[in-house]
């Protein structure tokens, strides 16, 4: 009995001592990955840019931290696919390559025009570590391994300030927004719709982004900057989409949170700025003569925030006239875009998603002619409804004591 | 060798049985030497002879014990100043209408017995003997130094009353007494120890107490086979239902309110002469997290300071268990900012965290044990120790992270501000094997560990009770006063399990009469002159 007891003592010890561990690892073991780029090489490799994060570098406050040594550091590997790019770096680092803290994936244009991302998506969503919630984003007119390497300011991390950057936009201008892996991935599966990434640029010279000179000056000579939105066909980038055009993909698509318009006013360009604080977008699908045709319906409303000339704002006949203005402009914007993306043929908007759900089996009769045939040369309508909800601190201008 | 030891234990023993049933010999002179031999001379048993009318007699006690001015006033006094008996009697005959006559003290006690005699002298009372008789009477002049009543140094409330017990058993029992003025409520006393027969007694409130339960303190208390019983920690390890178990399964407090509440609830009370430490039984895993004030104070705040325990509890449970096995398994479950600061800091340190965490608290319990029992007056150099040399010096040689002795310095305030401080010292212990399975498994080690210790919380009992009750088994009635508590005007119930002998707390009628209008208290309105204009 009580050599029973021990030796199941013995045995649970053991469970303990001999089975535990073995997926254990020291944070001094691993380093942490906060961006992956990826480019293609004429030969039809994958060059994996990692950007490594140095902690002891990054958190300031310790003795020795901070501001003056370099917080990433860049290893970069060639390889087929995305689990040999981890391999070849095995040789190159002296700790375990670790993704789960990955913010954002770059992309070079190229790889996306020429290759298509489909294949890179899927060691990310099978793999454990990756999240998918980690940001995608294309390296426009760039490679992506510049775009990954070159420091930042205010940011130490360059992937945070890119993803930060993408989200502040989208948050008050509303010309990106953030597109994650899941994203990409559920655009690419399901039959009309199409995904949407925002574009990264860099300003200056790209050589010279990943040296510490580059953080000596005031205004960074090198410095990554949001740059349109990349349309894509299937899973091939076709184009892309910039400024406005951009913002009225995002208002089609109902992700726009709040934005500035300008409106002419009595024959003076961008006399009134109007800054769109809610709205919402419902896009509506009717079936007619066997043909779709799509109502977008926009309810806009916001605060007038600055005026160049002298407008009565408390008169109410005054602000149903801006209203008015305010919808055109939208409508404009809305159907501007529109038709930008028509001519790409590929229905980033998901309209194709709403016939379906509309009418199933009028979908699977167009499906196969949806985006070459039926979404270019679909009929859209496009109905603006604002409201100026507050014209700030002062309802008469200075404007009119200095045209009087 | 070995049989020579043993050889002299049962002479001892052998000499120690052959007087307990002796009587007391009436010649007084033989007596008195009797004594004199039997407590070895020692100068602290005195024995007064002195003449009562033409009655030899003699009164023994022991210095240091005894009250000195009632034996002098009370007994001494009146007993020289005895007259002489109408006509002399026997002493057998006379002794008693002395002792009526003439000993001004509440309490006497005649006895034939040689063993109760003695034990009476070294026990505190005064016993007088007389010539011609094997009577002899016990006087109550129990007195001496003794700690005065202070407030209880274990368990500080700001509110509430403040007076604690004190080693005084009697004390005790009249600090509790003065707080429920009702004749149920029952006291039976019993000496526990072959050698120090110590006084103990069982308190309870005849009527609300379940039989089964005292019936089983008595039990588990007449089997207590030890030569001494030193404080009540002795018979709580003694009579407890599970001895191999971190958790303990009986309350002590030191609080007369709290004893009151408990015997209130159906409770038996253990006191142990000697001791400030009352024991509660049967005790329930809840009890741990509830302090005397949760009471006193209003449901809303007793409530959130009673979550907040538990959540204490929990920390100083598995603090460095999650920091364990969050940077060293599962660093994906770590906000971005916070590993790289954490990476950051561990960077310079030559252990794994498991080996860095153990070093920490290792620290952390000698600093404290040592902070227990070092005398008062280098209090201050230990503290400088522990603050400067390992607090920050540990940090700047990079030898334990900053973030780490966070976790320390957190595990350690919990530890205190747990209101019971058996289950602090429970948590303590356990703490060490969450942080062995965090390090071998991850999170699912201390999954496992935690299950397993959750699964011996339900084997446990305390006297018969479950002790998770009365949340396993589940007792919705009294579920009102856990980690909850609800407004007293819902709490009806005594605990189901073991105050189902009268389990109604209060009757209907003491809620706010919400018939009566809540108006202001307006002079107008009171006198009828509703008329407003």
């Amino acid at each position: 009995m009580k050599r029973n007891l021990i030796m199941s003592l013995i045995l649970a010890a053991a469970s303990f001592l001999l089975a535990g561990c073995w997926d254990k690892r020291e944070l001094t073991d691993l380093a942490i990955v906060s961006a992956l780029g990826l480019d293609i090489t004429e030969s039809g490799q994958y060059v994996g840019t990692f950007q490594i994060v140095i902690p002891s570098n990054v958190a300031s406050g310790l003795q020795g931290g901070g501001g003056e040594n370099l917080p990433i550091a860049v290893y970069k590997a060639e390889a087929d696919n995305l689990i040999d790019l981890h391999g070849q770096l095995s040789g190159k680092i002296s700790r375990q390559p670790y993704y789960a803290h990955t913010n954002v994936i770059v992309i070079s244009e190229k790889l996306a025009a020429e290759e298509g991302i489909a294949a890179v998506f899927d060691g990310i969503d099978r793999g454990i570590e990756f999240r998918n919630t980690t940001k995608v984003v294309i390296a426009r007119g760039e490679k992506a391994e510049m775009v990954v390497q070159t420091l930042t300011g205010i940011d130490k991390l360059p992937s945070e300030k890119i993803i930060k950057m993408i989200s502040l936009n989208e948050l008050i201008q509303g010309e990106h927004f953030n597109t994650r892996v899941h994203d990409v991935i559920h655009t690419l599966v399901s039959p009309g719709s199409e995904p949407l990434i925002s574009g990264v640029s860099l300003k200056g010279s790209a050589e010279d982004g990943n040296k510490q000179e580059n953080l000596q000056s005031a205004q960074l000579e090198t410095a990554p900057y949001a740059n349109g939105m990349a349309v894509f066909k299937k899973d091939k980038l076709i184009g892309w989409l910039d400024d406005d055009l951009a913002r009225g993909t995002t208002w089609t698509m109902d992700k726009l949170l709040s934005t500035n318009l300008n409106l002419d006013w009595k024959d003076q360009k961008n006399a009134i700025a109007f800054q769109v604080s809610r709205q919402q977008t419902e896009v509506r699908v009717d079936i007619k003569h066997e043909k779709p045709v799509i109502s977008i319906h926009v309810q806009a409303e916001g605060d007038i925030m600055e005026v160049k000339q002298a407008i009565s704002l408390n008169d109410p006949h005054v602000l149903a006239d801006i209203e008015k203005e305010m919808n055109k402009v939208i409508e404009q914007d809305i159907l501007h875009s529109v038709q930008k993306v028509q001519q790409y043929h590929a229905d980033v908007f998901g309209f194709g998603e709403a016939v379906h759900r509309k009418d199933p089996t009028y979908w699977n009769k167009v499906k196969k002619t949806w985006d070459d045939e039926m979404f270019p040369s679909l009929t859209v309508q496009v109905n603006a409804e604002s409201f100026v909800r507050r014209t700030g601190l002062r309802n008469k201008s200075y404007w009119s004591s200095i045209d009087s | 060798m070995k049989s020579f030891f043993k050889r002299r234990k049962t002479a001892v023993r052998a000499k120690q049985s052959s007087g307990s049933e002796d009587l007391i010999p009436s010649s007084l002179s033989a007596n008195l030497d009797t004594i004199r031999q039997k407590t070895g001379y020692s100068p602290d048993i005195i024995i007064r002879t002195l003449s009562i009318g033409h009655y030899k007699a003699a009164v023994v006690y022991t210095d240091g014990l005894i009250d000195s001015v009632p034996i002098q006033e009370s007994l001494l006094e009146p007993l020289l100043k005895h007259e002489a008996l109408p006509k002399p009697l026997p002493p057998d005959e006379a002794l008693p209408i002395i002792a009526r006559q003439s000993i001004a003290l509440g309490s006497i006690q005649f006895t034939k017995k040689y063993e109760e005699a003695i034990l009476a002298v070294v026990g505190g009372d005064a016993v007088l003997f007389m010539d011609g008789t094997s009577t002899a009477v016990i006087t109550d002049v129990k007195g001496g130094e003794r700690r005065s009543i202070q407030e209880a140094s274990t368990q500080v409330s700001v509110r509430g009353p403040k007076e604690g017990f004190t080693e005084s058993m009697a004390t005790n029992i009249a600090l509790i007494r003065r707080m429920i003025h009702n004749p149920n409520v029952w006291v039976e006393t019993m000496k526990v120890g072959k050698q120090t027969k110590t006084d103990v007694a069982v308190m309870y409130i005849n009527g609300l107490v379940s039989e089964e339960v005292l019936g089983e303190v008595r039990r588990r208390l007449k089997k207590i086979n030890m030569d001494g019983v030193l404080e009540s920690g002795y018979v709580e390890q003694l009579i407890e239902d599970e001895t191999f178990t971190p958790f303990p399964t009986i309350i002590n407090t030191e609080r007369p309110d709290i004893v009151t509440a408990n015997l209130l609830e159906g409770r038996v009370a253990i006191i142990v002469n000697g001791t400030p430490f009352v024991l509660l039984a049967p005790a329930v895993f809840v009890q741990f997290f509830q302090s005397a004030e949760d009471y006193y104070s209003r449901f809303d705040i007793a409530t959130a300071i009673r979550m907040l325990r538990v959540l204490v509890f929990l920390i100083s449970l598995i603090g460095p268990a999650v920091y364990i096995a969050a940077t060293t398994f599962h660093q994906e479950m770590i906000p971005t900012g916070l590993l790289i600061i954490v990476a950051a800091q561990r960077d310079n340190v030559p252990f794994p965290a498991f080996v860095e965490a153990l070093i920490m608290e290792i620290t952390f319990e000698i600093l404290r044990e040592a902070g227990v029992r070092m005398p008062k007056a280098i209090g201050s150099t230990v503290s400088i120790v522990g603050a400067l040399v390992i607090g920050q010096a540990a940090v700047q040689a990079g030898i334990v992270s900053p973030a780490m002795v966070i976790i320390v310095s957190i595990t350690a305030i919990t530890s205190f501000a747990t209101p019971s401080y058996s289950i602090a010292m429970s948590a303590r212990l356990l703490r060490f094997l969450f942080m062995g399975a965090a390090a071998s498994f991850g999170f699912y080690g201390v999954a496992l560990i935690f299950m397993a210790m959750i699964v011996h919380l339900c084997s446990l009992r305390s006297f018969g009770v479950p002790y998770m009750s009365p949340l396993a088994p589940f007792i919705a009635k009294n579920v009102g006063d856990t980690f909850i508590r609800l407004p007293l005007l819902f709490s009806k119930n005594r605990p189901r399990l073991f105050g189902h002998s009268n389990p109604t707390r209060s009757e209907r009628g003491q809620e706010y009469d919400h018939s009566v209008p809540k108006g202001m208290v307006n002079k107008k309105t009171v006198e009828g002159e509703t008329n407003e204009t």
